[in-house]
């Protein structure tokens, strides 16, 4: 009896029963480089595993989040775990991957910690053994690959900064098994040079592949014996390499080592611009402060000066002298005064005065006034003196009692 | 290998001019001590202005000529 024709789909799940009864199938581990990768927004992976001959569809489903499906992209080796089925849809057979890892990084890592160890021990990372980055370098050495975008970066972020730097790059491979000795040389070469200030070694983002030549143990020590103060800036902020480790300062990224290099130019020409202002005011302000000291000490000087003193006894002079003629004046009008009211008083009491009004003076021979009649004798000549004139007379009767002129 | 400059660094000169600064804020100088050190304090701004703002750094590319001897060129980031 001849059989059926099978329907495609029908074939598909023998083929597919097939398939996964195989004991070697079930569960196989394969080697091989990734490409056409496709990352699904859900998580799922999609890509091809190829050796030189041959190439294999893979797919992976992402049901364990804590797997960091990012570190994969096309070109990286890698060993996964899995089954091989049928996609029914497409009729082809796919790798079912359960597990994934790179291939050979366990080996790197455990390289690089024992690396990192050994050069610890020997103090190649001691804070003391760095060299200070100058503040202001004049000539930057850069080594590094000349077409990527880390030297573009680190030029774009330098100019920017400070334009009058001056940069000099040593072109260099950054990957690769020549790329160790590059690194070396072009540091050495740097440091024959006797006007280098800096140097900065680095490169972009890669794979810890990729990276590999900045955890060679020949690049760690040239480092370490440069002169010049090396920045290293390899990869990106998570990746830390041998190089970070002995370099003078570690920038996280290219971009950040240019920023480290050199300061901004604004803030230094600000700086300069207010230091110029300070300048001036400090120096006019000293002048103005000794100003005042000359004008107080000339102030204090004329204060004292002999001259004054002089002038101001003279002054006194003149008011001392004012003041007598003044004093002298008023004396002298007074006396008048006086002088005038005893005239009139003696005026009044003139016995010149006292003859005018009827009475004559009696006066002996020899001038003295006569006020009684007790030495008067009869026949004794006497002056009568008048108002007007004086006589001579006898006297002839000569009368004591009852005489009394006081009436 | 000894590192020769004979010129003043950016960051010597700039340290200078403000030790300057606060010797004359301080007012103890003599006229004379004034005046000198006002003197140097404004070279002392022109060479850092200088340093800073008067050239354009160059950049150069290290490679070795055709005999092998290393030499400087013009680097043009975008060729």
């Amino acid at each position: 009896m001849e059989l059926r024709p099978f329907k495609v789909s029908e074939i598909s799940q023998y083929i597919k029963r097939i398939l996964l009864g195989d004991p070697l199938l079930y569960d196989i581990s394969v080697e091989g480089e990734i490409s056409n990768f496709k990352h699904h927004h859900n998580g799922n992976m999609y890509f091809t595993l190829k050796d030189e001959k041959s190439k294999i569809r893979c797919v992976f489903f992402n049901n364990n989040i804590d797997n960091n499906l990012n570190i994969f992209g096309d070109g990286m080796h890698v060993i996964v775990n899995g089954y091989i089925s049928l996609y029914e849809r497409d009729g082809s057979y796919q790798l079912y991957i359960r597990t994934i890892k790179k291939k050979g990084i366990g080996e790197l890592f455990e390289a690089f910690e024992k690396l990192k160890r050994k050069l610890e021990a020997e103090g190649l990372f001691d804070t003391k053994n760095k060299k200070p980055i100058r503040f202001l370098p004049e000539k930057i050495g850069v080594a590094t690959s000349s077409t990527g975008a880390a030297i573009k970066d680190i030029i774009s972020v330098i100019k920017r900064r400070m334009p009058c730097t001056e940069i000099k790059i040593y072109p260099i491979l950054v990957q690769g098994e020549k790329a160790p000795a590059h690194i070396s040389k072009a540091i050495k070469y740097f440091n024959t040079r006797d006007d280098i200030d800096l140097i900065i070694i680095g490169r972009g983002g890669g794979s810890i592949e990729e990276l590999w030549a900045f955890n060679d143990e020949i690049v760690a020590r040239t480092i370490y014996s440069s002169e010049v103060p090396i920045i290293s800036a390899v990869g990106h902020e998570i990746d830390f390499t041998i190089a970070d480790f002995v370099a003078d300062l570690r920038a996280p990224t290219p971009s950040v080592a240019g920023e480290l290099a050199v300061p901004q130019i604004e803030d230094l020409n600000y700086r300069l611009k207010s230091d110029l202002t300070s300048l001036v005011n400090n120096f006019h302000q000293s002048i103005e402060t000794k100003k005042d000291d000359i004008k107080y000490i000339y102030d204090k000087l004329l204060l004292n000066n002999p001259t004054n003193i002089l002038d101001s006894n003279r002054q006194r002079l003149d008011l001392m002298l004012r003041d007598l003629i003044k004093t002298m004046t008023n004396i002298n009008r007074d006396k008048k005064n006086r002088i005038d009211l005893l005239g009139n008083k003696l005026d009044s009491l003139s016995p010149l005065a006292v003859l005018k009004r009827g009475y004559s003076i009696a006066s002996d021979k020899n001038g003295i006034v006569i006020r009684t009649v007790d030495k008067i004798s009869n026949g004794d000549i006497i002056n009568l003196t008048f108002s007007n004139g004086k006589i001579e007379v006898e006297v002839i009767n000569k009368q004591c009692e009852g005489w009394n002129y006081h009436g | 290998m000894a590192r020769k400059k004979q010129n003043i660094s950016f960051e010597d000169a700039i340290v200078q001019l403000e030790d300057i600064l606060s010797k004359l804020e301080e007012g103890e100088l003599s006229l004379d001590d004034s005046l000198t050190e006002f003197g140097k304090g404004i070279e002392l701004y022109k060479y850092c202005y200088d340093l800073l703002n008067k050239v354009e750094g160059k950049i150069k590319i290290i490679v070795s000529d055709e005999n092998g001897v290393i030499i400087e060129k013009d680097f043009n980031a975008n060729t």
